[in-house]
């Protein structure tokens, strides 16, 4: 990282950062720069490109800039560019970062974006003048019983000064002669009365204190809509920083108001945050009342059968949005737990039969039962380790892949490490019509047979030159790596990648990541690799050498993604030669 | 990771130049009208109320008062009567209808010495119960006024006898979520902030920030309090939470650094209380996304609630002019819409892109 502390100088100054960091803030460590005169901490060495390439201490980065910012060695523009940009990439909301720029005008702007902009603004200009006019032509009438009383008028002399001032007075003694006025017996009385009446514990104001409705009496159409409308953004913020029950109220306030199938979707929304299911359910069906097509009362009903357990009903729901990828996630939870519940019924007595098969040309799914173990059948990417795979649900299948991973390892063992690569597991389809987790083979398997099979049909992907070590994230499309990687990128779930990254083949990788070509998808691979493939120099070569080549990625927009890529893949590239 | 083309853009829509002193700019509500009050160099008052029409400023109307007008707010009147309060340096408070300027629908001597600050709830439909206007000024007092009623204000809150008076910089209205509790937050001029709950008349917490408080706001006035931001001098400003209050450490805070100099305003944008600009003094804006934690509340040793601050991110920082700028005005009705003056006697309309993908 940074070079050895070469003056004595630097030793101690190091020394002593360690020694204080959190508590010297960085304006500190600036002045005490510019104060240090000749004895810099910044040896001049430091102020290169090769070393601030190398560098990644933001501490010692943002000292280095500094001294380059004050010009005391000199005036040098494109090291100060090369050093913020380096930082930005280690750190983009570094303070550091902050410059001074002019505002933004036309000529920032794209033509396209421009005139957006400024129609955008001749729109409302015009539509506000309207409603200007209208809210001036009606008659004002002041209905002044709605409004409340004066507040009873009171002069608040901060009496609690005083009290305080009162208190102070009675300090503890100073003076040695003082001590003999001290009063012991009174003074722990008076400490006994304090632990007695605890501070005033200030409470939130109780729910029943927030009025559920709005009188709107008094006001107009116009009035009421801006009044419904802003309390759903109020009722939209307390949902968003969590506070669930506030945010309730003010979508009762708003529909009080204005019924609308907004604020109901969103009272829907918390209610099911809370796992108030009725409440959410009545939401849900004045939405669909409303606007019978509105796609997000539809999941979120069916989210809430699916807690109520009526899973049927839910079914029905999902199906009518096929191609919502929300949709299809919640659709495999229900039969997934459907599944469940069908093998909880049938827990008695079955037995496995452990054959050996060769199914080449039948790609449909085998699956089997098993009456040992429940496994952990939640479906969630964020569950899953890295030695259980949960297969995709099925139809109605009723596997419990942890059993079979663990025959998967026996079977391994046996083969060896080669053959298990060829080995495919079990085939899955889904009842929904597009993608679908496939395992097919067109290889020689090692089948379990079911003793209740059930035929599902599905799409074929023959993608059968993607090689499946085991039962797991296999996909078989861009598509399919998109979705397991951007759940995965959402929970920061960095085993689900690396699994999912181990399974890819790496010729692959350009064309799958070029659907999720964004710079946190991109951090978060390399984080992947970086963490969990260092022990398969191998692979992560291969990962990275095909990573380069993706297309878009000379682009300048990921220069330094590209930058940080090659400097991996050199490393590795280095390791792997280390190997060899 | 945002590329920069996803930041929101401050874009410097309009600029007009004045040939007075402007203190305050504020957007008239549900129109595409602002006004402007400040100085004349004859020492008089003036009020200018400008359109927006076609990318260009027209003077609509212009009124000219006694005494210079330090401030104003619309917060206490109701959505059709738009009637502006404003104070002024001789430290009256006035209420104008601005069809008919000539003669003030409430007035009272408020203070002594000049208002700094005014803030008003009740109104525009913001805030239930009555509605209210809070001044603060310069003899260290903040009195709060109903139009109803006259001469006497409703509450007072001025320091005890013998105590040195403190200016009073800033006042804001909060905690206005039903007909009977409101708060009011005022800053010094020596780092003091106070909040003093109107329902039960008594002071409900107070802090020092060490410097002196330039402007204070509350996230949204007619919610149960949850944040509140003050700015002040030596370019820094405090979050705090106030959704938990302990009973010795107060509100959690997080403070942040910027501007290299006095931080004159923060204003919260109308339509999302977690995003809010912050004015300086050498003529830059910068915007700023409060981001709550992941638990807005923990329990402290002797298992008693204490909150958690969360974090302030920059979104984005433009420099518009080299003079300090006194005030900004986001329009309720157009989200990113907002006017700003400064002491370069200009006054500029603002657009802020991008707002809704924050």
């Amino acid at each position: 990282m940074t070079s050895m502390p070469q003056t004595l100088f630097e030793q101690h100054f190091y020394g002593r950062q360690t020694g204080v960091r959190g508590v010297m803030s960085a304006h500190a460590v600036s002045s005490l720069l510019a104060s240090g005169s000749s004895c810099s901490s910044v040896p001049v060495e430091h102020l290169d490109y090769d070393f601030i390439q190398s560098c990644s201490d933001l501490k010692h980065l943002e000292r280095i800039l500094n001294v380059l910012r004050s010009r005391q060695e000199g005036f040098y523009p494109h090291l100060i560019d090369f050093c913020e940009k380096h930082m930005e990439e280690l750190d983009p909301k570094n303070r550091f970062l902050w410059k001074e720029k002019p505002a933004a005008t036309a000529a920032c702007f794209s033509s396209e974006e421009w005139s957006d902009i400024t129609e955008e603004l001749q729109e409302w200009e015009t539509n506000i003048r309207m409603n200007e006019v209208k809210l001036s032509g009606s008659s004002m009438f002041c209905d002044a019983d709605s409004v409340p009383a004066i507040r009873c008028s009171k002069t608040l002399q901060e009496n609690i000064r005083s009290e305080v001032k009162k208190h102070k007075t009675a300090s503890v003694p100073r003076a040695y002669r003082d001590w003999d006025r001290f009063d012991v017996e009174k003074e722990c009385a008076k400490i006994d009365e304090c632990d007695m009446n605890p501070p005033a514990v200030i409470t939130r104001p109780a729910p029943q204190d927030f009025k559920h409705t709005i009188n709107s009496a008094a006001l107009r159409d116009q009035e009421k809509d801006a009044l419904a409308c802003r309390e759903k953004d109020k009722g939209n913020e307390s949902f968003r920083s969590g506070d669930y029950e506030e945010a309730v109220v003010c979508y009762t306030r708003s529909l009080s108001l204005v019924p609308s199938a907004a604020a109901f979707n969103n009272r829907a929304q918390t209610h099911i945050r809370l796992q108030r299911w009725s409440a959410a359910l009545s939401d849900c069906q004045a939405v669909l009342q409303l606007e019978p097509d509105n796609v997000k009362a539809l999941l979120r009903r069916a989210t809430v059968h699916k807690h109520m357990g009526h899973l049927q009903e839910s079914r029905d729901d999902l199906l009518k949005e096929p191609h919502n990828t929300t949709a299809q996630k919640v659709l495999m939870e229900v039969t997934e737990t459907a599944a469940q519940t069908h093998q909880q019924k049938h827990r008695a007595g079955r037995k496995l039969f452990i054959q050996e098969c060769d199914d080449g040309d039948d790609p449909e799914i085998m699956t089997n039962t098993h009456n040992t173990e429940s496994p952990n059948r939640d479906r969630s990417e964020e569950s899953i380790q890295t030695d259980r795979r949960v297969g995709p649900a099925p139809g109605t299948t009723k596997a419990p892949p942890t059993e079979l991973t663990h025959l998967k390892t026996e079977e391994h063992l046996l083969l060896g490490e080669k053959e298990a690569l060829e080995t495919n597991t079990q085939t899955v389809s889904e009842n929904t019509p597009a993608e679908t987790r496939r395992r097919s083979p067109s290889k020689p398997r090692r089948s379990v047979p079911i003793t209740e099979v059930e035929d599902e049909e599905g799409d074929e992907d023959q993608d059968s030159a993607i090689n499946r070590p085991s039962v797991s994230l296999q996909p078989s499309n861009a598509f399919e790596f998109g979705q397991v990687l951007n759940a995965a990128c959402a929970h920061g779930d960095l085993l689900t990648c690396a699994e999912l990254l181990r399974n890819i083949p790496s010729e692959r990788l350009p064309q799958y990541i070029s659907t999720q070509l964004n710079g946190q998808t991109i951090s978060f691979i390399i984080k992947t690799l970086n963490k969990h493939l260092r022990s398969h120099p191998h692979l992560l070569y291969e990962h990275l050498k095909h990573l380069q080549t993706t297309h878009r990625f000379s682009n300048t927009k990921y220069k330094h993604v590209n930058l940080k890529i090659q400097v991996m893949y050199t490393n590795s590239r280095d390791d792997l030669q280390a190997d060899l | 990771m945002t590329t920069t083309l996803e930041k929101p853009q401050i874009i410097a829509h309009i600029q007009k130049s004045l040939n007075y002193t402007v203190f305050e700019s504020k957007w008239i509500p549900c129109s595409a009208k602002f006004i402007c009050m400040g100085n004349l160099a004859r020492g008089t008052g003036v009020m200018q109320i400008y359109e927006i029409q076609h990318g260009e400023l027209q003077l609509v109307k212009e009124i000219e008062k006694a005494k210079p007008i330090k401030c104003g707010t619309f917060g206490a009147t109701s959505l059709q009567q738009r009637h502006l309060a404003t104070g002024d340096f001789d430290g009256s408070l006035n209420v104008w209808n601005l069809e008919v300027p000539d003669c003030p629908v409430y007035s009272v001597k408020a203070h002594k010495e000049i208002v700094n600050s005014i803030d008003g709830v009740g109104g525009l439909g913001i805030g239930d119960g009555a509605p209210e206007i809070v001044t603060g000024s310069r003899d260290g007092t903040v009195k709060v006024w109903d139009p109803r009623q006259k001469d006497t204000p409703v509450a007072n809150m001025e320091p005890v006898e013998g105590e040195t008076k403190r200016d009073c910089w800033t006042v804001a209205f909060g905690h206005a979520f039903n007909n009977q509790d409101r708060c009011v937050c005022a800053g010094y001029d020596n780092g003091d902030i106070k909040i003093f709950d109107l329902r039960n008349m008594s002071l409900r917490w107070e802090t020092n920030i060490k410097n002196g408080v330039c402007c204070v706001e509350f996230d949204r006035k007619d919610i149960n309090m949850n944040k509140l931001v003050a700015t002040s001098l030596e370019g820094r400003f405090h979050v705090f939470d106030m959704r938990t209050q302990h009973p010795t450490k107060g509100f959690a805070s997080v403070s942040e650094k910027a501007h290299k100099s006095t931080i004159w305003q923060v204003r919260h944008l109308p339509q999302n209380r977690d995003i809010f600009m912050t004015t300086g003094g050498a003529g830059n804006l910068h915007l700023w996304k409060y981001e709550y934690p992941a638990q807005r509340s923990k329990k402290d040793a002797d298992d008693v609630d204490m909150g958690v601050a969360g974090t302030v991110n920059l979104l984005q920082n433009v420099t518009v002019s080299t003079q300090p700028i006194s005030s900004l005005d986001w329009s309720p009705d157009k989200q990113g819409l907002c006017v700003c003056s400064s002491f370069d006697q200009s006054v500029r309309v603002l657009i802020v892109t991008k707002l809704n993908r924050v």
